[in-house]
């Protein structure tokens, strides 16, 4: 399923009547530069790695576990077929806070697995420095979506509350 | 991503070159029964709508339910294409035929268990799709008869706590 999911964003990432860009303009005006709509787009991309990256972590993780916890909502949440940003409707740009809220995840599953004092993979190090760049670009695009999920994780990570997780897949169910 | 993979399957459905015929004789020998092959493909065609509508229960389960903890395992392993049978060029749609069996099995498993403990009403749609995958899964059996048990156990597993097959998977091999 990964590899249809990742050949369906390569196609949308080419198709020429894709409205990324048109999106993008929407809603930050004349600061969609190529250079911006670039990195969102590899980050998108790379949305089946960095997923694929946490299963490796989650697998390895032990029941009950944050990782597992945290993992099993993504994993639920790419599930769903309309989200803050419908797909269908957006083209491309409807997964954006699907890398978003992917790109959050994994920087926790890191800092989890980061405690357990293990030296951090080739990919996780990439991926992670691809997440720092491209950040601040999704949230100047998509300010309150990012604001959401970010208190949506917060909430899971920082006191193991899962209520807004089980809330937002609920409402998309 | 559901709509991606419905399309994913339906154009290796088309596909003249796809080999999923090939798989099945290798498997069952040559007499295959009439009509067995377009009835695996239909079950494969299953796939994304089974898995609809477990992501439609699975959230509306309470934490407590054990078909709810071992449903993250069932959504992580539907990510991975290395698997009983993998998701390669090589195997094309045949790849699919452990997914849709582990998927009925899990759908039938989750219906049982809202039947059981009241905590849902089940729609008649869901309680149909539960008997045609049975019959579906039998003949599935007929031609991955290991994979399937292997299937069986590794659910079986996990329903127990116990994650020795589910990790020996992704680790680089199956128990045998």
């Amino acid at each position: 399923m990964l590899a249809a999911f990742k050949e369906e964003l390569k196609r949308l990432a080419v198709d020429p009547d894709d409205p990324f860009h048109k999106k993008i303009s929407q809603r930050i005006g004349k600061r969609a530069t190529q250079v911006l709509e670039e990195r969102l787009k590899r980050l998108i991309l790379a949305m089946p790695g960095i997923v694929k990256r946490i299963h490796v972590h989650w697998t390895e993780s032990p029941a009950g576990s944050e990782i597992k916890k945290l993992g099993g909502f993504v994993f639920a949440y790419l599930y769903h077929p309309k989200d803050l940003l419908p797909e269908a409707e957006h083209g491309l740009f409807g997964y954006l806070d699907d890398a978003y809220l992917v790109a959050i995840v994994y920087e926790q599953v890191i800092r989890v697995t980061g405690k357990r004092e293990r030296p951090l993979e080739e990919a996780d190090i990439d991926y992670l420095k691809q997440i720092q760049a491209s950040k601040r670009y999704i949230k100047a695009v998509l300010p309150q979506e990012t604001k959401k999920i970010d208190a949506m994780v917060h909430k899971a990570v920082k006191h193991g509350e899962f209520d807004d997780f089980a809330e937002a897949l609920r409402s998309v169910a | 991503m559901l709509n991606a993979f419905q399309k994913k399957l339906d154009a290796l459905t088309l596909d003249p070159d796809d080999r999923f015929e090939r798989h099945v004789r290798e498997r069952f020998g040559k007499n295959i029964p009439k009509g067995l092959v377009e009835e695996l493909k239909s079950f494969i065609q299953l796939l994304p709508k089974i898995e609809r509508r477990i992501f439609s229960l699975y959230v509306w389960l309470p934490p407590t339910s054990k078909v709810k903890e071992v449903g993250s395992h069932f959504l992580a392993y539907m990510y991975q294409p290395e698997d009983f049978l993998p998701e390669n060029d090589r195997n094309g749609l045949f790849g699919y035929l452990d997914d849709v069996y582990l998927a009925s099995l899990f759908f039938e498993l989750m219906i049982e268990e809202i039947q059981d403990s009241k905590q849902l009403r089940i729609r008649r749609e869901d309680a149909g799709l539960v008997r045609k995958v049975i019959g579906l899964r039998r003949k599935a059996r007929s031609v991955i008869p290991e994979e399937a048990i292997k299937i069986q156990q590794m659910l079986g597993e996990l329903f127990e706590g116990d994650e020795t097959t589910y990790q020996s998977l992704f680790a680089g091999g199956i128990p045998r």
